[in-house]
């Protein structure tokens, strides 16, 4: 079973779902990528932009990959003679693979900044918790940010998941844009920002932690809602 | 009793699937039949287990799907017009991967069917046309000792060579007289040389349920001047059209019933049953 997770896991990295979302994924990569660096003059030395695009590598994946894996299996999957059990470990695991590899993808891509000296440890383990926080918000049960477009709001008035979703995906981007933008100054002007750098974590610890254990207390029904064919394809 | 539904309904939002109730029995093949958006689809997502009923019983081979899933799965084999294999592998890997779910899995057969539908299994399932996908479903359906297949709409896209093809292999099918066949389709020519059982459906509603010449006794279009039609019974006609050679009107058939010797009176076709009840439905009962 872990195999044809990691295997369907890196198979939905096709272009036939990208192509549903091109516009959508153009427009991220045309920000994060020519307008938000330049207003934000992350390209003005080398070092920042290293960390800019260190940072945002697996801020885009993550992205991406909360848009293609839906907590829900393959429609063929629903299909072949597999008990209960055996689906709720096939929808498990890869929730927990999808936050697993996106917050490895996180922390490997920003620990050369530890070591190239620009990011100091302690702002190190505010970058892991955010990469962290992301993926568990974003890819564990991205139930509601898919392929499909679905009326978030609507749904969200029913049983809040939506907004805590919402609201705690809008505070760990800033959150990210934010140490990058810390870690820019850093490089750029040598200075030491430990004020800045509570700036930035009072506000993770304070609304991210919360936020990301009220979304995940509806894991288990994201689970089961996934197990159910009806309501994850045809709602 | 390979299928049992007894009086299955299912809301789907403002659409209702009504009391359906039907059986079927080893070796028949049963054709689904009914107007874009009658409910087809939506019945044989709750025989597949796929959408759960409201109310009503669903048995396969005597199990229910609470008690018996595993052991139901193994005996069903499925074409639909869902694109339910993976994309970037190839069919025979498609193959391998999905049979290893299934108890009597065998490549060898998947392989056999394949080579004679004409596909090759070294190509990848997103390189099929549209046709070619079906039959890699079909080919897969077959290749697991599948006691109940489960077809929704796949002839329409098959060429008229391989759709022959397709009625041969559903012929060998069930000729051991274990096995059955659900045939949903809009080409009900088909259905009249092929179907044992019609279950003809209408806004979620059963039209007619059963055996396909109980269904052929039932009806009869019967074609002649317009002022002899209209001196049928009201209560027996269904639907009457004017045409340039004359008006048609589908009845109820009664045994013995005397009908004018200047009408024509024919055994309607699948086809042109589903026509007329369709239209009294519209409302469109011209007379």
């Amino acid at each position: 079973m872990t195999g044809r997770v990691i295997k369907d896991y890196f198979t939905a990295f096709r272009w036939e779902n990208f192509k549903e979302k091109v516009a959508h994924f153009a427009y991220l990569m045309v920000y994060i990528f020519t307008v938000l660096p330049v207003v934000a003059g992350f390209f003005e030395t080398w070092e920042s932009a290293l960390i800019y695009v260190l940072m945002m590598i697996p801020t885009i994946h993550i992205l991406n990959s909360g848009s293609l894996h839906i907590m829900k299996m393959p429609k063929m999957m629903y299909m072949v003679p597999l008990t209960k059990d055996m689906k709720k470990e096939y929808i498990v695991k890869s929730a927990l693979f999808r936050i697993c590899f996106c917050s490895l993808l996180g922390m490997i891509c920003t620990l050369p900044l530890v070591f190239i000296g620009i990011c100091r440890v302690i702002t190190y383990v505010v970058i892991a918790y955010d990469y962290i926080t992301f993926a568990l918000i974003l890819c564990g049960m991205n139930e509601r940010y898919g392929i499909e477009e679905r009326d978030a709001w609507q749904e969200a008035r029913s049983d809040c998941r939506g907004l805590i979703q919402g609201i705690d995906m809008i505070i760990t981007v800033i959150s990210l844009f934010g140490i990058a933008c810390m870690l820019s100054w850093d490089a750029n002007e040598g200075k030491e920002n430990v004020y800045e750098n509570l700036l930035f974590i009072i506000p993770a610890i304070l609304f991210q932690l919360p936020l990301t254990i009220k979304h995940m207390k509806y894991w288990n029904t994201a689970v089961e809602k996934a197990l159910n064919y009806e309501r994850s394809f045809d709602k | 009793m390979l299928l049992q539904l007894k009086d299955i309904s299912k809301s789907l939002g403002k659409f209702r699937i009504k009391d359906i109730s039907v059986e079927l029995p080893e070796g028949y093949i049963m054709g689904l039949i009914g107007p874009n958006g009658s409910g087809k689809t939506s019945l044989i997502h709750i025989i597949l287990g796929l959408y759960k009923a409201n109310a009503g019983e669903l048995l396969i081979d005597g199990m229910s799907y609470e008690d018996s899933e595993v052991e139901i799965r193994n005996l069903i084999g499925t074409v639909l017009l869902d694109e339910l294999f993976d994309h970037s592998a190839t069919l025979k890997e498609n193959g391998i991967n999905y049979g290893a779910y299934y108890k009597n899995f065998s490549l060898e057969t998947l392989e056999m069917y394949m080579k004679r539908f004409g596909l090759d299994g070294d190509r990848k399932f997103k390189k099929l046309s549209k046709g070619e996908k079906l039959k890699f479903q079909f080919a897969f359906a077959l290749s697991y000792e599948a006691k109940l297949l489960i077809l929704d709409e796949p002839t329409a896209n098959f060429d008229p060579s391989f759709r022959k093809e397709f009625f041969a292999v559903l012929k060998e099918y069930i000729a051991d007289g274990t096995k059955s066949v659900i045939l949903s389709t809009h080409l009900t020519e088909d259905l009249d040389k092929m179907a044992d059982y019609i279950l003809y459906i209408e806004n979620g509603s059963t039209i007619f349920s059963g055996d396909i010449e109980k269904l052929r006794d039932s009806y009869r279009l019967l074609t002649g001047e317009k002022y002899k039609i209209n001196l049928l019974p009201k209560e027996q006609v269904i639907h009457v059209e004017e045409g340039n050679y004359g008006t048609r009107a589908l009845v109820n058939h009664r045994l013995r019933y005397n009908y004018d010797k200047e009408v024509t009176v024919a055994v309607p076709t699948l086809e042109e049953l589903m026509y007329f009840i369709t239209k009294r439905d519209k409302g469109d009962k011209r007379r």
